[in-house]
Formats: C-alpha cells, sequence, structure tokens
C-alpha cells in the first residue's frame, strides 16, 4: 500500500476519496462519493471555491502540489507531491497521521482490498500476521472503495486476514463490487473453513452468480500435514468440506500451495490427491514462499532452494497434467524452475513490491520473469538468482 | 503471540491439547442476514456521442426505440413534460466541441464500465439534475444551491444555455444539452 505523507488545512473528511481533475466533476460527481480534486493553477482553485460556495457541495476536498500557495478557508485542503497521485486514485485520507493511502489505483497490475487482519488460522509461512482487534471498519472501507472506483479493472483480490471471518458482511462487499463494477472479476483469497458451515456458506454462496472466484490453500493430502503448516487442528477436514461447498454452489476455485519445506516433501502425493478428488478446480496455484512475516520466524520450514526440489516439481506438475488440472507458478523466478515448467510460470509479484536483483541485468529472459519480492533482501531470494544467458525458447 | 509448534511430530503429540483451544470460531454475526441487493444490470457500450437519445432516461420526451432505422420518421409522442416539441436526433459533434466540459471527454471509455443499479429513477433523476447544475454553475449561469431539484431557476439557466448552443430553448433535459453541456446522463 502506498502512503503519502500529506499536510491538512481545514479538515477532509476521514474517509475514501477518488482523485479526480476538476474538469471531470460535473461528469462523476454524485453525493454519495467524496472527491479530491486535483488543483493544478490558480484559476482552478477559484473556479472550485465558486463551485463549492454557490452550489454547497459538502463532499469535495482539494488537492493542491506543495509549490502552489493557496489557501482557501472554505474547502478542507491536502498539500502533497501530487505527481504521486494518479487521476482516479481511490484514496483514504488519515488528518491523525498527516497520511493518504492509496487503496486502488487502476494502472497497478494487482489489485488487492484487504477486509480484516483477523485469522482462524495461524500459518507458519504467513506474510501478513493476522492480529485479534476489532477492524469491522475495513469492511465499510472496503464497500466505499468499491463505489470510487470509476475505471473497472479485470479483476480485484478481497484479501485478509480471513475474510469469511467476515460472515454475511462478506456477501455485502462482494455484492458491491459485482453490482458496482459488473465486468470485474473478484478473488476471494480464503481458507475456506467457515464454508464447510452449511448456514455460513447458504449465506454467501447462494444466487452468487460467476463473477467470483475462490482462491484456497491447501498444504497436505492427509490433516494432519495440512493442519501442522497452518498450525490449527481440524483444519484440514473444514477446508475439504469448504471446497465441497463451492463445488456444489458451482463456483470456480483455485488452490494454492505455498512451496514451504513441509509442503514440497509431499507435493506430488498432494498433487495426486487434488487430481483424483478435487478435478474440480480450474487451477492449482503453486506459489513461491513470500520471505515476510511468519516466515521470517520460522527460517528453518519456510527458506527453502527451488533448485534442491526440481524432481518434486516435475512429479506435481505431472500429476497434474495426467489429471487434466491447469497449474501456475507464481512468484518463482524462471532461474528457479527448471526449463520444462518455464511454461507455467506467471509474473504474479504486484509491481509496488516486485524487484529485480543485480544478477538479472543480463538475463535474457527478464521480461517474462516473475522477479523478486522486494524485501527478498530482509529474508531470502527463492533460488540463488542466476543470470539466464542464452535466448531459450520456453 | 501465539508459538508455534515447529515439527510435525510434535504437531501431532500436540493435537489433542491444542484442539480444544482452537475449535474454529464461527463470525460473530452470522445470524445477521443479507440484505436482498438488486442483481447487476449491465450496461450497454457506451460510445460517442456522450449520449444516445435511449441513454438519457430523463429527456423530456419519449425515447423511440426505431429513430435511426427510419429516419423520415417525423411525429412523434411528446411525452409528460414535454411542452418542448421533439427535434430528431443530430450529430451533436460541433455542439460538444464547443462545450467547456469537452476536456473530460477521454475519462469516458473507461468510466462506462461501473455502473449505478442501485438507484432509484427518483435518485438517477435527482443526481442527473445535480451535474446539470454544476455544470451550470461552471459556467456561471446559475447561482443555486446544486439540490438536484429542476426548479424555476435551474430551467432559466438551462434555456439561456439552450439559446446560446441554438438549442430548442425548452428548459428540459434533452439529449442535446446534455452532450453540449457534456454531462453524461445517469443511468
Amino acid at each position: 500500500m502506498r502512503r503519502l505523507s500529506v499536510t491538512f488545512q481545514g479538515t477532509p473528511l476521514p474517509t475514501v476519496h477518488r482523485v479526480i481533475l476538476l474538469s471531470a466533476l460535473t461528469d462523476e460527481w454524485e453525493p454519495t462519493l467524496n472527491f479530491l480534486v486535483k488543483l493544478e493553477s490558480l484559476s482552478e482553485a477559484e473556479h472550485l471555491e465558486k463551485l463549492i460556495s454557490i452550489g454547497h457541495l459538502v463532499n469535495i476536498s482539494a488537492c493542491v502540489s506543495n509549490s502552489l500557495d493557496w489557501h482557501a478557508a472554505a474547502i478542507p485542503t491536502v498539500s502533497c507531491d501530487t505527481t504521486l497521485l494518479e487521476l482516479n486514485d481511490v484514496v483514504r485520507l488519515n488528518a491523525k497521521k498527516h497520511e493518504l493511502i492509496v487503496l486502488y489505483r487502476n494502472s497497478d497490475m494487482h489489485h488487492a482490498i484487504q477486509l480484516t487482519n483477523r485469522c482462524n488460522s495461524y500459518c507458519l509461512m504467513c506474510s501478513q500476521p493476522p492480529t485479534s482487534h476489532d477492524d469491522q471498519w475495513l469492511v465499510e472501507e472496503a464497500i466505499q472503495v468499491a463505489l470510487h472506483i470509476n475505471d473497472a479493472p479485470a479483476a480485484i483480490g478481497l484479501s485478509g486476514g480471513e475474510p469469511l471471518l467476515l460472515g454475511a458482511k462478506l456477501r455485502k462487499v462482494i455484492d458491491a463490487f459485482t453490482l458496482r463494477l459488473p465486468m470485474t472479476r473478484v478473488d476471494v483469497l480464503t481458507n475456506g473453513r467457515l464454508l464447510s458451515y452449511t448456514t455460513v456458506a447458504a449465506e454467501l454462496l447462494t444466487d452468487l452468480g460467476e463473477q467470483v472466484n475462490w482462491m484456497v490453500p491447501l498444504y497436505g493430502h492427509a490433516d494432519f500435514l495440512h493442519d501442522f503448516v497452518v498450525q490449527s487442528p481440524g483444519a484440514f477436514e473444514q477446508t475439504i468440506g469448504g471446497l465441497l461447498t463451492l463445488q456444489s454452489y458451482a463456483q470456480p476455485v483455485q488452490l494454492r500451495i505455498v512451496l514451504i519445506e513441509p509442503t514440497l516433501r509431499v507435493l506430488p502425493e498432494l498433487c495426486r490427491f487434488i487430481g483424483r478428488n478435487l478435478p474440480f478446480v480450474w487451477e492449482v496455484a503453486l506459489m513461491g514462499c513470500e520471505p515476510i512475516g511468519f516466515a521470517l520466524a520460522n527460517r528453518t520450514t519456510c527458506e527453502v532452494d527451488l533448485k534442491d526440489w526440481h524432481r518434486e516439481l516435475v512429479d506435481a506438475t505431472n500429476a497434474l497434467r495426467r489429471a487434466h488440472v491447469p497449474l501456475v507458478f507464481m512468484n518463482a523466478p524462471l532461474c528457479s524452475l527448471p526449463n520444462s515448467l518455464w511454461q507455467y510460470a506467471q509474473q504474479s509479484i504486484s509491481d509496488w513490491k516486485r524487484v529485480f536483483a543485480e544478477e538479472c541485468s543480463t538475463c535474457s529472459m527478464k521480461v517474462s520473469c516473475s522477479g523478486l519480492f522486494a524485501w527478498h533482501n530482509n529474508g531470502w531470494p527463492p533460488t540463488k538468482i542466476k543470470a539466464i544467458e542464452e535466448e531459450v525458447c520456453a | 503471540m501465539r508459538k508455534f509448534i515447529k515439527t510435525l511430530s510434535l504437531f501431532i503429540a500436540s493435537v489433542p491439547l491444542v484442539m480444544t483451544r482452537t475449535a474454529a470460531a464461527l463470525p460473530s454475526d452470522h445470524g445477521e442476514s443479507v440484505e436482498p441487493l438488486p442483481m447487476p444490470n449491465l450496461d450497454p457500450v457506451q460510445l460517442r456521442p456522450l449520449n444516445h437519445g435511449l441513454d438519457n432516461l430523463f429527456a423530456g420526451h419519449r425515447s423511440h426505440s426505431s429513430h435511426s432505422s427510419h429516419a423520415s420518421h417525423s411525429s412523434h409522442y411528446s411525452g409528460s413534460a414535454g411542452s418542448g416539441s421533439y427535434s430528431a436526433p443530430q450529430d451533436t459533434s460541433s455542439a460538444n466541441s464547443l462545450a467547456p466540459q469537452t476536456d473530460a471527454m477521454p475519462s469516458m471509455g473507461t468510466s462506462s464500465s461501473t455502473s449505478t443499479p442501485h438507484l432509484s429513477t427518483a435518485e438517477k433523476l435527482k443526481l442527473q439534475v445535480m451535474r446539470v447544475q454544476i455544470a451550470l454553475i461552471s459556467l456561471g449561469i446559475y447561482s443555486g444551491v446544486a439540490d438536484g431539484e429542476l426548479n424555476d431557476k435551474t430551467k432559466e439557466a438551462l434555456k439561456m444555455f439552450q439559446r446560446v448552443k441554438g438549442l430548442p430553448a425548452d428548459g428540459l433535459m434533452t439529449t442535446d444539452t446534455l452532450n453540449a453541456l457534456g454531462v453524461r446522463a445517469v443511468q
């Protein structure tokens, strides 16, 4: 999430705003939305001042660059480096901390909205360690983001924490997105455990349509294997129950397997299990571990060099291919995978957290590589990064 | 912070102990019922000009689906709001080029994918009037509150704008008037 430090004059509403130009105001204005109008000159500022005072418009704040010397008592104003803001950004203003947070930016390749910090699992490699405090305000914020988005993205992720802990409110959030952005796919990242309860499932899934895509992690083909990775006894049965519930509601499911030592060890068997018992999933994602959060605390289990596991990776992909289950590799740079698996590698790391190592500058495959998490320096890279010299057709 | 159980064998050994503690919690509010919401209503793709006759729900005349198929059509039903006589859809590009809001146009293509199906017809009308009022305030020909009421003052301002643009001065939010103002019809 991008944070900008800003200074406030007046009191802008401490809520979600859409960044727009003055000229777009007539076209986009709605009484229930809040706008942050990016002013580029003093004449625009005067124009806005007039508009607000005559029209009694209360949902407009102004945004000026630090260099523009302009004050108007009537208009709450944010000064910041406006070059860091893009049009149609959806932002939250936080007057207490003097910051502006960009919650959604259309030019990003990946979009994610965090719905809660709470979780009912406690995964060994969790990149976003759960907290237990009450953060229900995030739900309202997510709905506001849905309303403020102006240019529909192809897909948007709803993540956490565990979104299912929201219960029926999760459906409200999903509906807010599907109603407002009917052409956008909604990806829900969840452990699926609570979907094993029929009441919860019925509340969430009845008449849901096909716009939602459920992304559920599975770390073992036996209860103790999965339960160990998520450090929660009983989780495997619930997740499997949740997956079958999703199937009975004809919802698309992507299974996600994070590649850490305990999962890599059973990966071929796990993939055979998926092929036999869960062949309805539309995709299995094999994901490199993000070296942040709990992964740093559990380094001995989470730090792997994918090169040491090529045999398991190939076995696992063969098992999935035989069962006609599509697969992708995420967060895995090409130099960490055997050539035969490059065709499945995806550029999956969000642009704002993706970097390349020094060695990558000479790599011939850099343009099609996932790159590395920006914080790999504090943890570890998924393998010893090595430039790929020759042009190879994957 | 809860402690991790770092080895698989230790985890298996301790399951009976941990089991009682982490019996999965249901969401706190799962008894709450979901409010039924209307199903998404897919917008047609919007093309230039800014608004076609059918986009404008509040044109003040009844839209007729067969305009484009027989241009010779000349007599039309005049809607309830209409003292104004109907004028056939015309190429509004010239009017548009004079409109002060044309720099808002590039955003059109992308924003067409959002919709406001959650509004009732009355709310949509109010929103459209408010946008028109904002546009008129911008032009300096309306000095009232942007309150969504199509009051006399707003109608007067609309008439003045229509006279300037050479449109029938009927004080209604006709499609041509919206296009000239650069206001997209609320759908």
